[in-house]
């Protein structure tokens, strides 16, 4: 019958995680987050942040913040004040892009529009904490950054609910992503034929057994992000890449510069035409027929932005886990981690349960190699 | 250079090491049977492939990497015949099919109801209380068919494999009659207990949801010992797999006894072929490639299909074995009956309750935590009266703790309207905001119509060069009408529980169309009575020709449910006749019907 000792396990390894986690939370001080552990063996810069993992903690960023991190909110007292509003990206790429290659650094300068200025500031030191060490991009080109930089600035600003998703490092997660399996559709069923949701019936395709036609042509109504929407016969590497071409040449077309280069309003509103499918020339002249959509390409950047916002800074974004501040998701902290006390059941069946702290997976890991589970 | 390696015969072959192949697998075993498992995927490690890397929304929840790989192969889908079918090119969570030893039980949510004594005989009971005329009107081109057994015929079925799979859930819960579960419901979430009280007040009937996921410590009959849930919220159903094994899967439950018993289990095996004699009509061999791409032939008495939803149908389309279903004649009948029970249109009656974490709690298990009833559901209320007709109802839970981080809704947020800061401020503190959601609603029961069938795609080709399984499926109305007539009775629970609500605009039947669909495929490989509107007998065999074929999954369900989640516990018991009729097949060859 039931072995009420709880102490099996055929996993080889201790499957209370609330062990590890009770060891974990008498860490205090400064675990080492990778920022792109995955990737830091491939050549890139590497980055290394220190956060405090104390209930109430000074951080060592080079700015002065004190922030509890239990109890019902998080609050933040930013003591860095200036007149400036302005977010400053620095980037070093090495485009290995047959044809083009390069070595550049480029500035991406955007304004905020918010008008808290003092934490806009206390941001911006946080920017330079997160940012501040030049991480090489993989992949992306630096013409290319300048694109994604300026529009994750106007998709999620830097303003008064926190740094937006420049500061977060949405770039690298981008890249690093467009580097790897994502970018070489290691994980897309890519052989054709490529005819897009919403095509018209009747519609005529050639098969082995001859032409079959179609009278009511293909679902409507699919959203980006469903598992048919990806009707292109490129890799996401090139759909990312055509899709800034056509991005650039639409805003010299219609606003009169480069993306990068123009107001937030107008960047906004480009971008905007693009979730209504404007122009109806985008992609064709660039990506040898395969016709991006705009709407597609604009869905993309808007899914890629978010989620290099919102995953785990092991993927290159979501510097300082700003991105879980914000929703405050706890990330890998079920309870105890920073010692509030809880057990996940307890929080799990609690009627006020504690709103907790967030935690990484490099820390979850290193709490595990403190507490002798893993090898350090 | 591949090579073409031939195995030895053996008894069995069983395609597929998920839930129904290491059911049957530890059956046969036992029995004494020299049985081999080729499984397409790994054998997962749970220390090194689980304990760390699965705390990773982006690769396993977006990018499932512990899912079926789409490269490897996918499959095309349309709402109706006239449509050109669209492949699902992209990993989702409708592609989140099994892969590996212990299969989509891996990433499923691991609800664990049993179907009730009514949905065994779904066709035969309706039309008895409300005749043939009602059923054809609540479902068009209806294609529903009973099971060939009865819920007490496969009683013993349902509780060994609750035994051997560590079930929690309430003893003695009148929906499913007899039902004595192995182990103690899991902690009861806030909501749940709001709803449990409410219920009681409005005298409707109410119970723990049972569960796949070990509560405590425990051995099953099969000497494995199962460690208890850790609760720590990374446990949805669409991609977290469970690193201590409390999860109920076959490489936690049946495979490694099976091994021990004898089992030759082979792993990256991708079965794409079974051969047939062309004067005997019988199964000969399997045809697998290995990681090297070489190609094994591997001979067998007899072969058993537990792939993964309409691969099962597919396997016997390319392999030539039964009557490919025509929808224009409505004759043959592998692929004939499909249909996918979760996601339907539903009207919804939605407020917010002041208390608890809304669905995002990142604590907890996918299963845990839930009261149900059943109360509006199958055909345990009179119909009679209804003002659309429609069979079935809404089953609702209120309280599991989906621990989804919400990204997903982010997937489809993208619009002009939310770039900025309005949509960012909105995202303050989402997934910790002490308030519950909910709704008065539930999905209305999916069923089969012989308008809705698996083929094989003309167009698409896996990787192996053989054409795609194509899914013809749409809503149908009764889905719809049920999810509507529901609002009625739900909203009465809902108030009790002191949420004030608001009511959404009515289904239109017809006006939603299903885009992504096969979670929970049912049908499609049916078994049943009737060897013109089956594929298989009661002991899940093919009926005429290659007789020593058998296959077990969901997709051998004739039925809609309302145990929208639940699909694979009955299946698991369909598995069990499965190992029943190969053993009689191996002492008696030929077909047991």
């Amino acid at each position: 019958m039931a072995d009420s000792s709880g102490s099996t396990t055929s996993s080889g390894s201790s499957p209370d995680r609330r062990n590890f986690l009770k060891i974990g939370a008498g860490v205090v001080g400064g675990l080492v987050i990778g920022a792109g552990v995955g990737y830091l063996a491939k050549g890139s810069s590497t980055t290394t942040t220190t956060e405090n993992m104390t209930e109430t903690s000074t951080s060592t960023e080079n700015m002065t913040e004190t922030s509890t991190v239990t109890g019902p909110t998080t609050t933040s007292t930013a003591t860095v004040t200036g007149p400036t509003t302005t977010d400053t990206v620095t980037s070093t790429s090495v485009s290995t892009l047959p044809g083009t290659t390069s070595t550049e650094t480029s500035t991406v300068t955007s304004t905020a529009t918010t008008s808290n200025t003092s934490q806009i500031a206390a941001q911006q030191a946080e920017l330079m904490a997160y940012s501040g060490v030049a991480d090489a991009l993989t992949t992306i080109q630096v013409n290319e950054a300048n694109v994604i930089n300026a529009a994750a600035n106007v998709i999620i600003p830097a303003d008064s609910n926190g740094p937006g998703a420049a500061q977060a490092g949405v770039i690298y997660f981008i890249d690093r992503q467009l580097w790897g399996e994502y970018g070489q559709n290691g994980r897309i069923y890519s052989p054709g034929p490529f005819i897009q949701v919403g095509t018209p019936g009747p519609l005529t395709v050639n098969s082995p057994v001859g032409p079959i036609t179609y009278s009511s042509g293909t679902q409507a109504g699919i959203a980006w992000g469903a598992p048919q929407r990806y009707e292109y016969g490129i890799t996401m590497r090139n759909f990312w890449r055509f899709g800034i071409l056509s991005l650039q040449a639409y805003a010299n077309t219609a606003y009169g510069g480069n993306f990068e280069t123009l107001s937030a309003a107008n960047q906004v509103a480009c971008l905007g035409d693009l979730f209504n499918n404007k122009p109806t020339t985008f992609g064709n002249d660039v990506s040898g027929g395969a016709g991006i959509s705009p709407v597609d390409f604009a869905n993309e950047l808007f899914y890629m932005v978010w989620c290099g916002f919102l995953m785990d800074p092991m993927y290159g974004g979501n510097r300082g886990m700003v991105g879980w501040k914000l929703t405050a998701s706890p990330g890998l902290n079920s309870g105890n981690f920073y010692g509030e006390g809880e057990t996940p059941v307890q929080r799990a069946t609690a009627t006020t349960p504690t709103i907790l702290g967030p935690v990484s997976n490099a820390q979850f890991q290193q709490s595990l190699k403190i507490s002798g589970v893993l090898s350090p | 250079m591949s090579t073409t390696i031939t195995h030895p015969s053996v008894d069995v072959v069983i395609i597929g090491a998920g839930v129904m192949g290491g059911e049957i697998a530890i059956k046969l075993a036992l029995n004494g049977n020299k049985v081999v498992a080729l499984e397409k995927g790994p054998y997962w490690n749970y220390a090194t492939d689980f304990a760390i890397s699965k705390y990773d929304e982006w690769g396993a929840q977006t990018l499932h990497k512990f899912d079926a790989p789409v490269v490897q192969q996918t499959n095309t889908q349309r709402n109706t015949s006239t449509q050109f079918a669209m492949p699902l090119r992209r990993e989702a969570f409708r592609t989140a099919l099994g892969f590996g030893v212990g299969g989509a039980a891996h990433h499923y949510a691991a609800n664990y109801g049993r179907f009730d004594p009514w949905t065994y005989a779904e066709n035969s009971n309706t039309v008895s209380r409300y005749g043939a005329a009602y059923l054809a009107a609540a479902n068009p081109n209806n294609d529903v068919q009973d099971f060939p057994f009865t819920y007490n015929d496969y009683l013993p079925y349902y509780k060994d494999h609750e035994q051997g799979w560590g079930v929690t859930g309430p003893n003695q819960n009148p929906v499913c009659p007899n039902s004595t579960f192995p182990l103690p419901n899991h902690p009861i979430t806030a909501l749940g207990m709001a709803f449990q009280a409410a219920a009681e007040s409005l005298g409707i009937n109410n119970w723990p949801n049972p569960t796949a996921i070990a509560s405590q410590p425990y051995m099953n009959q099969y000497g494995v010992q199962i460690n208890a849930c850790v609760y720590d919220g990374y446990c949805s159903c669409s991609g977290y797999p469970c690193e201590t094994g409390a999860k109920a899967a076959s490489d936690a439950r049946t495979i490694p006894p099976a091994i021990s018993a004898g089992l030759d289990l082979r792993t990256n095996a991708y079965v794409y072929r079974i051969d047939t004699s062309p004067t005997t009509g019988l199964a000969t061999q399997v045809r697998y490639y290995d990681a090297a791409g070489n190609i094994h032939l591997q001979p067998a008495t007899a072969i058993v299909s537990c792939i993964w939803g309409f691969l099962n149908p597919w396997m016997m389309l390319v392999s030539g074995i039964g009557a490919a279903y025509n929808p224009t004649t409505v004759t043959g009948s592998m692929g004939r009956g499909p249909n996918e029970p979760t996601g339907a249109p539903t009207r919804t009656a939605a407020g917010t309750l002041p208390i608890g974490m809304n669905n995002t709690v990142w604590a907890g298990n996918a299963a845990m935590g839930s009261y149900s009833t059943y109360d509006f559901a199958n055909d345990n209320f009179d119909h009679t009266g209804v003002a659309v007709p429609y069979i079935g109802g809404t089953r609702n839970t209120y309280g599991g703790t989906a621990s989804s981080p919400g990204l997903i809704a982010i997937a489809g947020a993208g619009s002009a309207a939310n770039i900025g800061s309005t949509y960012k401020a909105a995202q303050l503190n989402r997934t910790q905001v002490l308030k519950q959601n909910v709704s008065a609603s539930g999905a209305g029961m999916q069923l089969p119509q012989t308008t809705h069938y698996v083929d094989l795609d003309p167009h698409y080709v896996d990787i192996y060069g053989d054409p795609l399984p194509r899914y013809t499926q749409d809503y149908a109305p009764n889905s719809a009408n049920a999810s509507n007539d529901s609002v009625r009775l739900w909203t009465p629970v809902v108030q009790k529980m002191g949420v004030t609500i608001t009511t959404g605009a009515a289904v239109v039947p017809g006006s939603t169309h299903e885009v992504s669909y096969g979670i929970h495929i049912r049908g499609g490989i049916r078994i049943g009575s009737d060897p013109s509107l089956s594929a298989l007998n009661k002991w899940q065999q093919i009926w005429s020709g290659a007789t020593n074929v058998f296959a077990a999954g969901e997709d051998t369900e004739p039925v809609g449910s309302n145990e929208q989640t639940g699909g694979t516990h009955p299946a698991a018991v369909t598995a069990h006749a499965a190992a029943e009729g190969i053993m009689m097949y191996l002492k008696s060859p030929g077909p047991l019907v």
